[in-house]
C-alpha cells in the first residue's frame, strides 16, 4: 500500500508538468502528423523506397521515440528528488526499498500506455488499418518501454538535475537513430546495420512490424530481437535496481 | 527509557570529523534545542538520528531501538523536518499532507489529520494550490506539517522557522508549544530568543563537541553571563581555542 501511495505522487508530478506531456505525447504526435503530411504528398516512388514512413511503421516508430522521453521525465524527478532532498526525507519513513525502485518506474507505464493509444488513434485517422494486429503491437510495444525507464531511473540516480537533460536528449538521439526509424534500415546492409542489430533499439522495431505485418525491418528472427531486448533491458533493470539499492544505503543520496 | 540516547556517536566525512563522540540524552516529552554555528554538526546528529547517515562509531537509539539494526522501528516513530523546505511541487498543499498521512497513520486517521495541520498551520487560503506556487515561508510551513502530521513519539526540526517572518515565526512557536509534553522535540535553531521560548534544556556543540548543556538559567548561570546569546558566545569561542 505504501507503494501505491508513493506510485500516486509520482504519476501526478509528472502527468501535472506541462513539459512533460508536450514531450512524451504531443512531441511525437505532431512529428506523426508532419511526416504523414510530407509523405503523402509525395510520389508514389518516394513512398516506396522509404518504407519507414509508411503509417504502419510510422506509428510503432513514434511510440518507441515517445518512450525515449520517459527517460527523461522520470530521471528529472528522481534527480530532482534527490537534490531537494525530498527523497531523503522519505528514507526516514517507513517506505522500503522496493517501495522506492517501483514507485518511481511503475507510473512511467500508464503513461507509455497513454502514449501509445494516442499515437494509435492518430494512426487509425491517417489510414491504419484497424485489425487485431494493432491491439498485439501495442502489447508488444509496452514491455520495451521497460528499457528506457530503467535507463532513466539509471540517470536519475547517478545524475544531478541539471545534467539530467542533457544526457537523457543524448540518448534521445542515438535511439532515433540507431532504431533506424529515419532511414530504410531493409535497403541497407554493412557494418552500420550491424552495429545497429548489437544495440537495442532497432529490435523494437522489429518486433513491433512483425507482430503488425508479419514480417520486420531487417533481415533477422524476431525471436532473436525479443532474445537481445530481453538481455537488454533486464541488465539494465537489473543494474538500476542495485545501483539504486547501493544509494539508499549511503549517507548522501 | 529515553526517547533519544548517544554514546559516544561518531561521524567522520574522510578527514572532516562532523560528530565527535557526542553523548546525548533526551528525555520523554522533552523540548530538547542544539545550538552550535555554522558547521557545528547539528544537522550530521540529526541525520544519523533519523537513519539517514551511518554513524562512523558509537551507538544511538531512539525510542530505545538502536538507528541501525532496528531502523525501522525508529522510522515508525519519528517525523523529520529537514534544514531544507521539501515538498512535492507539483501536489497541493492538501496532497502533500495527504502523502505523508498516507505514509505514516492508519487510514481512520488520515483525512482528520490533514484538517488537523490545514487549521494547525493556517493552510486553508492555499490547500488547493500546488506547493511549488506557496511562498517560500508557507512552502516552510507545509514542509514543517508534514513532519508532524505522522503524530511521531520523536519529531526532529533542523531549524524550523529559517525563512519564516516575525509573525510566522511566534505562531510556529506557538505550535511547537502546544506539542510541548505530547511529544519529545529535538530542535536546532541560530536564534538564541527561540532557544529560550521553546527549549527545556539546551545543548551547545562545537566542532562536533557537546560542550554543555543545561536549562537557560543553567548556561547562564554556569558561564556567568547574563543572556543566553552571551553565553553561546562565550563557550563557542573557548571551543574553537
Ligand atoms: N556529506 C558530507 N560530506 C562531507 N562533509 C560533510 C557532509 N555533511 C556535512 N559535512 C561537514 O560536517 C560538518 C558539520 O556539518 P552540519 O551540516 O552537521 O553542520 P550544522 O551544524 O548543521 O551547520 P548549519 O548551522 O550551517 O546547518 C561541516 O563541516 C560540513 O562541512
Ligand atoms: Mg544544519
Amino acid at each position: 500500500m505504501k507503494f501505491y501511495t508513493f506510485f500516486r505522487r509520482n504519476l501526478k508530478e509528472i502527468v501535472r508538468d506541462p513539459l512533460s506531456l508536450i514531450f512524451c505525447i504531443g512531441f511525437p504526435a505532431i512529428l506523426l502528423i508532419v511526416f504523414r503530411i510530407i509523405f503523402s504528398s509525395m510520389g508514389e516512388k518516394v513512398y516506396e523506397a522509404t518504407p519507414q514512413f509508411r503509417i504502419d511503421q510510422l506509428v510503432p516508430n513514434m511510440c518507441l521515440f515517445g518512450f525515449t522521453f520517459l527517460s527523461l521525465f522520470v530521471g528529472m524527478l528522481l534527480a530532482k528528488d534527490r537534490t531537494t532532498s525530498f527523497l531523503a526525507r522519505l528514507r526516514s519513513t517507513s517506505l522500503r526499498p522496493a517501495d522506492f525502485m517501483l514507485g518511481y518506474a511503475v507510473p512511467m507505464l500508464p503513461i507509455a500506455l497513454f502514449q501509445e493509444i494516442i499515437l494509435l488513434f492518430i494512426g487509425l485517422l491517417f489510414g491504419l488499418n484497424l485489425t487485431a494486429n494493432v491491439f498485439f503491437m501495442l502489447l508488444a510495444l509496452l514491455p520495451c518501454s521497460v528499457l528506457f525507464i530503467a535507463c532513466g531511473v539509471l540517470i536519475g540516480l547517478v545524475l544531478s538535475d541539471k545534467s539530467v537533460g542533457g544526457v537523457a536528449s543524448i540518448l534521445v538521439n542515438v535511439a532515433v537513430f540507431l532504431s533506424g526509424m529515419f532511414f530504410p534500415v531493409s535497403a541497407m546492409s554493412g557494418g552500420f546495420v550491424t552495429f545497429m542489430k548489437v544495440l537495442p533499439y532497432i529490435h523494437i522495431s522489429q518486433i513491433a512490424k512483425t507482430v503488425l505485418t508479419g514480417s520486420g525491418v531487417i533481415e533477422f528472427s524476431v525471436w532473436g530481437s525479443v532474445g537481445i531486448l530481453a538481455i537488454y533491458t533486464l541488465a539494465l533493470t537489473a543494474l538500476s535496481v542495485v545501483v539504486f539499492a547501493k544509494k539508499l544505503r549511503k549517507d548522501n543520496f | 527509557m529515553e526517547a533519544i540516547q548517544t554514546k559516544n556517536l561518531n561521524k567522520t566525512f574522510k578527514d572532516k570529523v562532523a560528530v565527535d563522540g557526542l553523548n546525548l540524552t533526551v528525555h520523554r516529552g522533552e523540548l530538547y534545542t542544539l545550538l552550535g554555528v555554522n558547521g557545528a554538526g547539528k544537522t550530521t546528529a540529526i541525520r544519523m538520528l533519523t537513519c539517514l547517515a551511518r554513524p562512523t562509531s558509537g551507538e544511538a537509539k531512539v525510542c530505545g531501538y538502536d538507528v541501525i539494526s532496528e531502523r525501522e522501528k525508529v522510522k515508525e516513530r519519528i517525523g523529520v523536518s529537514p534544514q531544507e523546505t521539501s515538498v512535492a511541487p507539483n501536489l497541493t498543499v492538501k496532497e502533500n499532507l495527504r502523502f505523508f498521512a498516507d505514509l505514516t497513520l492508519p487510514k481512520a486517521e488520515r483525512e482528520k489529520a490533514v484538517g488537523e495541520m490545514i487549521e494547525l498551520f493556517r493552510l486553508g487560503e492555499f490547500e488547493k494550490k500546488k506547493a511549488k506556487l506557496l511562498s517560500g515561508g508557507w512552502q516552510r510551513q507545509l514542509s514543517i506539517a508534514m513532519a508532524l502530521i505522522g503524530k511521531p513519539q520523536v519529531l526532529f526540526l533542523d531549524e524550523p522557522t529559517l525563512g519564516l517572518d516575525v509573525i510566522a515565526r511566534r505562531r510556529l512557536w506557538e505550535v511547537v508549544q502546544s506539542l510541548k509534553g505530547k511529544m519529545t522535540i529535538l530542535l536546532t535553531t541560530h536564534y538564541m530568543e527561540e532557544a529560550e521560548v521553546l527549549s527545556d534544556r539546551v545543548g551547545v556543540l562545537a566542532r562536533g563537541k557537546l560542550y554543555t548543556e543545561g536549562t537557560v538559567e543553567e548556561i547562564e548561570t554556569r558561564t556567568n553571563s547574563n543572556s543566553l546569546e552571551e553565553a553561546f558566545v562565550a563557550i563557542t569561542k573557548e571551543a574553537e581555542q
